[in-house]
């Protein structure tokens, strides 16, 4: 498959999604992103943005099964990974293990800053594992498998905030924002008259996606970039007038493979500096720290970032 | 088959060649003017030969290690990126490698050769070439400066050396037994003799007023310092015959 083919299948892609999603085609890319990069992400959204819609319909189109969790405080760890039942068989009992939810392609944990410690952990130890341990037998998960945890930025009472070493472990924190006004008049119209769904075209497959992911880390990047990589992530490390803490090498491990993967998206045989300036914010928004001057002055990671791309050059 | 090695190898001696011209021709340029300088500061203009000559292999060395893939990049924009990412990874091999190797070779085809070498930097630098050296014959011809620095240094050098030579209330050497052969031609006996003529004059100097009262006799008036002066002198004109 040449790269031409690709962009086209991309292309192709988009244009499924676009049926059911109107507009945040950034947001739409940056789910492939991690996807490619065989990573999970992380979606900070207000309700109502289309977050369950749009995983959906990528799991739609890329012929992948889809499940959703709702977390809650009292959801269990077996609720998500599954528990052993007892059946019945010609008088016989035996113990036979359930599958939970987590046992698809594509997972949108929805709201994880709502379950327990235990159960976020649970989650996390299989996005990070790939495995899931139940009474000592060992299960691994279908590839591909991915992982959208959704995070409400209003309602963080009663919430458990993910600590920040779990948080580092997703590849991107995707922000989803609200329509434009045009976005948000087609939306409007459209889903006011549709009372259906458009069936979907598959375009991808399982092996496909694997295939890709497989592509993304084989695409090649100039020892500068990589090296300009390692200097935007290193200086987070010693902004102390506006960061507590910086990112840790996992970030530039993250950023050249998601600069990889937008490269790929973009039908092209090599990384960019378009690449990692655009793929830096989502990489790098939740592994920062901000100090308290930093909060008092009302700053963000994003505005951090964007400073540092204002400094550095490769 | 062109292998991908092979066109970074030529492209990076057609730059090498390309860089070589340039520099020589700017350090032409350089030289001419310093010769000009030299002469008309009236400095033997030889001078500015071995100082455009380390100017010439330091710039070419700093060319040369300079980033030679971005440097091609910013001359032809259609290779930007490609050229040094592929050139980066030559040890990889798989499809979107092999891709953009193709790609970058198939990029390198459509740039000239010409394009390597700016015709319009070089005659210029041919031109000015020209008129700085009808300008350095001309002065050279005519024997004109406007400032004679190189005379200059020529006094200064010569007067320190002088200046060293005389020292006030130098007790000659011979005097304090130490004979310094190259003092004066670096012959003792004119050593000696020099000494004497030195005592003979202070000597004048010091009797000349002693001369003007005759009461007392000559030995009684001069000091000590100046009767072992007169001491010596005596014992060695005899200890000479």
């Amino acid at each position: 498959m040449t790269t031409e083919k690709l962009k086209e299948k991309f292309e192709q892609l988009y244009k499924e999604i676009e049926k059911v999603m109107i507009g945040q085609r950034a947001v739409v890319e940056q789910v492939l992103v991690a996807m490619l990069c065989d990573a999970n992400a992380l979606l900070e959204s207000y309700p109502g943005l289309g977050k369950t819609s749009l995983v959906k319909t990528i799991a739609e189109v890329m012929d992948l099964k889809f499940a959703r969790i709702q977390n809650t405080p009292d959801l269990m760890p077996s609720d998500i990974l599954g528990t052993e039942v007892i059946e019945e068989v010609n008088g016989k009992r035996f113990f036979k293990f359930q599958q939970g939810p987590i046992f698809a392609n594509i997972i949108l944990a929805d709201e994880i800053n709502r379950a327990t410690p235990k159960t976020q952990s649970a989650l996390l130890e299989a996005m990070q594992e790939k495995q899931v341990t139940i009474a000592n037998k060992t299960y691994k998960l279908e590839r591909p498998f991915f992982v959208l945890a959704t995070q409400n930025p209003i309602e963080q009472e009663g919430t458990y905030l993910l600590p920040e070493a779990q948080v580092d472990r997703f590849l991107l924190k995707i922000l989803v924002t609200y329509p434009t006004m045009d976005e948000e008049y087609a939306i409007a119209e459209r889903y006011s008259k549709v009372a259906s769904e458009e069936a979907l075209r598959k375009i991808l497959g399982a092996n496909s996606v694997l295939a890709l992911q497989k592509f993304t880390r084989q695409v090649p990047i100039a020892n500068d970039l990589i090296k300009y990589v390692i200097k935007i992530v290193s200086i987070t490390r010693t902004m102390k007038d506006s960061l507590e803490y910086g990112a840790s090498p996992r970030a530039s491990i993250g950023l050249i493979l998601a600069a990889k993967a937008r490269a790929l998206l973009h039908g092209r045989t090599h990384v960019s500096q378009e690449d990692i300036d655009s793929m830096a914010f989502p990489v790098m928004r939740h592994r920062l720290i901000l100090n308290f001057e930093a909060e008092r002055k009302g700053m963000t990671t994003d505005d951090v970032i964007k400073e540092i791309l204002k400094k550095i050059k490769p | 088959m062109v292998t991908f090695k092979d066109a970074l190898k030529e492209l990076d001696t057609t730059r090498n060649r390309v860089l070589f011209i340039t520099n020589f021709l700017k350090s032409v340029i350089l030289f001419f003017i310093l010769y000009l300088i030299f002469l008309l500061i009236n400095i033997p203009p030889y001078l500015a030969l071995p100082i455009i000559v380390i100017y010439f292999v330091a710039q070419l060395r700093k060319e040369i290690h300079k980033k030679q893939w971005l440097d091609i990049e910013s001359q032809h924009p259609i290779l930007k990126e490609r050229l040094r990412t592929a050139a980066d990874t030559l040890t990889e091999d798989n499809i979107i490698v092999r891709k953009l190797r193709a790609s970058v070779i198939k990029s390198l085809t459509t740039i000239p050769l010409s394009s390597f070498i700016n015709l319009k930097y070089i005659t210029k630098n041919l031109f000015a070439i020209s008129v700085l050296a009808i300008l350095a014959v001309y002065i050279a011809s005519t024997g004109f400066y406007v400032i004679d620095v190189g005379g200059f240094i020529k006094d200064l050098v010569t007067n320190f050396n002088l200046k060293d030579k005389l020292l006030k209330h130098q007790v000659p050497s011979s005097l304090t037994g130490k004979v310094k052969v190259g003092d004066v031609n670096e012959n003792q006996a004119i050593q000696e003799i020099n000494n004497q003529l030195r005592l003979r004059a202070d000597l004048q100097n010091l009797t000349m007023n002693e001369y003007k009262s005759g009461d007392k006799t000559f030995e009684e008036m001069l000091s000590k310092k100046k009767r072992v002066y007169i001491r010596t002198y005596f014992s060695k004109i005899r200890s000479l015959t």
